[in-house]
C-alpha cells in the first residue's frame, strides 16, 4: 500500500471520528410579540402604558393608562404561591413600569408557627429555593392593578425549611381572622394539585370568606384537557371547591409561532372542567394568558438606584389568574369610587359585574363566559356603586 | 524505509483513535446530552403532621439528592410546560398487592425555561406519598423505583428526552437496600476535541509534507 493511500484512509477515519455538531435549522418566520420567553420590546410603553396587545385586547389600557385608575387603599389581594426573595419583593414595589405594595409575607415556621413578615430584608426570605413563579404572578397583577396592596402567602416547595404545606387550613384560618383588618378582598391561586384535601373544616373557611366578601380565583391548569389531567390524574385542587372561580386562558392574538394560537379562542395551554350542571367546577372566565408580560431576573438598577426586572412573555393560566385578579381589583375600586366610600361590593355583585362585561352571553365548557372587557367592567362597577 | 515508519505510525494512530474515541462516538451519536439520576436517598420518614392526615393511610416522605448531568460543553436549555413537584417520581411493586402508592404532586400553571451548566448539577427534592394502610412504621416490603424525568431543548414541543437512570429501593422485612445507577459517560466533547485536534493537525501536516516531497522528487 502506498503512502498516499494510507493517508487517505487515515483521514477518512479521522473525519468519521470527528465530533458531530448538530446544526439547528431555524424555521424562517416572523416571531410575533408575545412569543414565550422573549423580551417585551419597549416595556415603558408596552407595559407601563399597557400598549401591548395583551392589554389592549381587554381594554385594560383605557382604564389603567388613559383614565389613570390605580387601586385605592381599601383593596388587598392575597397571592398564594412559591417563595419570594427580598430582591423580588423590592423589584415588585420599585419597578418603574408597574408595581404593587407588598404589605406582608405570610409563612409557617419549621415549628409550625404562623409568621407574618413586613420587612423584605427579613432573613426568613433568604432560604427560598423556588421563587420565580410567585414573582412572575405578582408582576402580572401589578400591570393591571397599579399600587394594589398584596399579601404573599408562602407555600412549602421542595426542600425549603418553612412555608405552608398544601391543603393546610392554617392559611385559610389566618386569612379569615385578618380579612377585615387587612381589607382582604381577593385570593388568587395559580397552580393545581392532584389531591383534593376534602375537608369540612376547609369548606367552612371558604364559606366564611365568601360571606365576608372575599372572591377566590384559581387557574384552570396548563394540561389543555378536561379536568386538567396529567399522567391519568386530575389536578383540580382548589378548583374542586365550589367557592372558587376558575380562570382559563384566551389567545389575544393569532400567532405564527407554531403554538396553535387563534385569536379569541381558548389558548392551547388551558384546561377545563365539568359542565355548569355539575356545579361550579367549571372554567368561569378567561383572561389573556398566551404571551403575557411578566417580570423576571430582578436586579438593582445602578442608574436609577431602584430594584427592577426584565419583562418577558410567559404563557399559562398562572398568568391569566392574576390578570383577572387585577380586573376584580379595578371593579372593587370602581365600586368604591361610585359609592364614595370603602364599602365593598358582595362577591355576588362582583360576579354579576364580571358576567355583564364578559364576552360571551352563554356558557361554554371550555371558555366559560369568555374574557372580561375591562372598560365595561369598570364602568359598570362605578355605576353600581353610584346606585347602591 | 521512511514510508514503512510512517505506515507504522499511522497504524498506531488509528489504533489509538479506535481505543480512545468510542466514548466520543457515544457522546455525539447515542447518549442524550442531558442525563439524570437519583444519587442519594437522604432520608425516608413517616410524616405525622396533621395537615397530611388521611383516614386509613400512612404518609411517607423521601428526601433525595438528584444529579443532572450535562455532557456538553455549553449550557443546555430545559423548558418545562407546567412545572410540577416533586421532580422525582416513584413506582412500586409491593409484596402486599392490596397496597397502593398515591404521590402528592402539584403543578405551577406556567412554563419555565432554565439552564444546566456543563457537568453535574445537584438538586434536592422531597416526595410525599400516601400508602393505603394505617400505622406503618417503615416502607412496606417490595421493590420501589425512583427516577427524575427530564427533557431538554428550547421548547417542549420537540423536547429531547434525557437519559433517565433508575434508582431501586428494595424493602425486605423492614430492611432497606438501595441500588443506584451511575452515569457511564460523564465526559464532555471538550475533552475529546483537545485530543482530536493535534492528531488531525499532525496527519494533515505529514500529508502536505509527503506530497511536497514527492513533487520535489519528480
Amino acid at each position: 500500500m502506498n503512502f498516499r493511500k494510507i493517508y487517505s484512509i487515515f483521514l477518512i477515519i479521522l473525519t468519521g471520528l470527528a465530533p458531530v455538531q448538530s446544526i439547528n435549522v431555524s424555521s424562517i418566520g416572523v416571531l410575533l410579540d408575545g412569543t414565550e420567553f422573549t423580551l417585551v420590546p419597549n416595556p415603558s410603553v408596552n407595559v407601563g402604558q399597557l400598549q401591548d396587545k395583551a392589554y389592549t385586547y381587554t381594554g385594560a389600557d383605557i382604564v389603567v393608562h388613559d383614565y389613570g385608575i390605580s387601586i385605592d387603599n381599601y383593596v388587598t389581594v392575597v397571592i398564594i404561591d412559591t417563595g419570594l426573595l427580598d430582591i423580588q419583593w423590592k423589584a415588585l414595589e420599585q419597578n418603574p413600569e408597574a408595581n404593587v405594595d407588598i404589605i406582608g409575607f405570610l409563612t409557617e415556621t419549621s415549628s409550625g408557627l404562623v409568621k407574618y413578615i413586613t420587612d423584605p430584608d427579613d432573613p426568613y426570605l433568604d432560604d427560598q429555593t423556588v421563587h420565580f413563579h410567585g414573582f412572575a404572578v405578582i408582576s402580572v397583577l401589578a400591570t393591571i392593578a397599579r399600587d394594589v396592596k398584596v399579601i404573599f402567602v408562602d407555600l412549602d416547595i421542595g426542600d425549603e425549611p418553612y412555608g405552608f404545606e398544601n391543603g393546610e387550613d392554617k392559611i385559610w384560618e389566618w386569612i379569615d381572622d385578618n380579612q377585615a383588618s387587612k381589607d382582604i378582598d381577593i385570593i388568587s391561586w395559580s397552580w393545581s394539585i392532584d389531591t383534593d384535601f376534602k375537608s369540612s373544616t376547609t369548606q367552612g373557611y371558604f364559606d366564611s370568606l365568601v360571606n365576608k366578601g372575599v372572591i377566590m380565583i384559581s387557574s384552570a391548569g396548563k394540561n389543555n384537557n378536561y379536568n386538567n389531567i396529567l399522567n391519568d390524574i386530575p389536578y383540580k385542587y382548589p378548583q374542586y371547591y365550589t367557592d372558587w372561580y376558575t380562570i382559563g386562558s384566551i389567545d389575544h392574538e393569532t400567532r405564527s409561532d407554531g403554538s396553535g394560537s387563534t385569536k379569541g379562542q381558548k389558548s392551547a395551554k388551558s384546561s377545563w372542567y365539568e359542565s355548569s350542571t355539575g356545579g361550579n367546577h367549571i372554567v368561569n372566565w378567561l383572561a389573556p394568558g398566551n404571551g403575557i408580560p411578566t417580570l423576571t431576573q430582578p436586579y438593582l438598577d445602578p442608574t436609577l438606584e431602584i430594584y427592577r426586572g426584565y419583562w418577558k412573555y410567559h404563557c399559562g393560566t398562572s398568568a391569566s389568574t392574576p390578570y383577572l385578579a387585577g380586573i376584580i381589583a379595578l371593579i372593587i375600586t370602581g365600586y368604591h369610587n361610585g359609592i364614595g366610600s370603602s364599602t365593598d361590593p358582595t362577591v355576588q355583585k362582583v360576579v354579576d359585574i364580571l358576567q355583564y362585561a364578559s364576552s360571551r352571553s352563554s356558557f361554554d365548557q371550555q371558555m366559560g363566559y369568555g374574557y372580561i372587557d375591562v372598560y365595561t367592567a369598570y364602568g359598570k362597577a362605578y355605576m353600581e356603586g353610584r346606585l347602591a | 524505509m521512511r514510508n514503512k515508519h510512517l505506515r507504522n505510525f499511522l497504524i498506531t494512530s488509528v489504533i489509538i483513535c479506535i481505543v480512545v474515541f468510542p466514548s466520543e462516538l457515544v457522546v455525539s451519536g447515542e447518549k442524550p446530552v442531558i442525563a439524570s439520576r437519583v444519587s442519594e436517598i437522604i432520608e425516608v420518614t413517616v410524616i405525622t403532621e396533621p395537615d397530611y392526615y388521611k383516614p386509613n393511610n400512612t404518609v411517607f416522605g423521601i428526601e433525595t439528592e438528584v444529579e443532572i448531568l450535562n455532557r456538553d460543553t455549553k449550557n443546555q436549555t430545559v423548558v418545562e410546560d407546567g412545572i410540577c413537584y416533586p421532580k422525582v417520581n416513584i413506582n412500586a411493586t409491593l409484596v402486599n398487592q392490596s397496597l397502593e402508592i398515591d404521590l402528592i404532586a402539584y403543578c405551577l400553571d406556567m412554563s419555565a425555561m432554565y439552564y444546566y451548566q456543563p457537568n453535574i448539577t445537584i438538586e434536592y427534592d422531597i416526595m410525599r406519598f400516601y400508602i393505603n394502610q394505617t400505622g406503618l412504621s417503615h416502607l412496606p416490603d417490595g421493590n420501589y423505583t425512583l427516577w427524575r424525568y427530564i427533557e431538554y431543548g428550547p421548547t417542549t414541543v420537540d423536547g429531547t428526552p434525557g437519559e433517565i437512570l433508575l434508582t431501586f429501593i428494595s424493602m425486605n422485612s423492614g430492611i432497606m437496600n438501595v441500588t443506584y445507577s451511575y452515569f457511564d459517560n460523564p465526559h464532555t466533547n471538550e475533552v475529546s476535541l483537545t485530543v482530536m485536534f493535534p492528531i488531525a493537525f499532525l496527519a494533515i501536516t505529514l500529508q502536505i509534507a509527503a506530497i511536497y516531497k514527492k513533487r520535489k522528487r519528480n
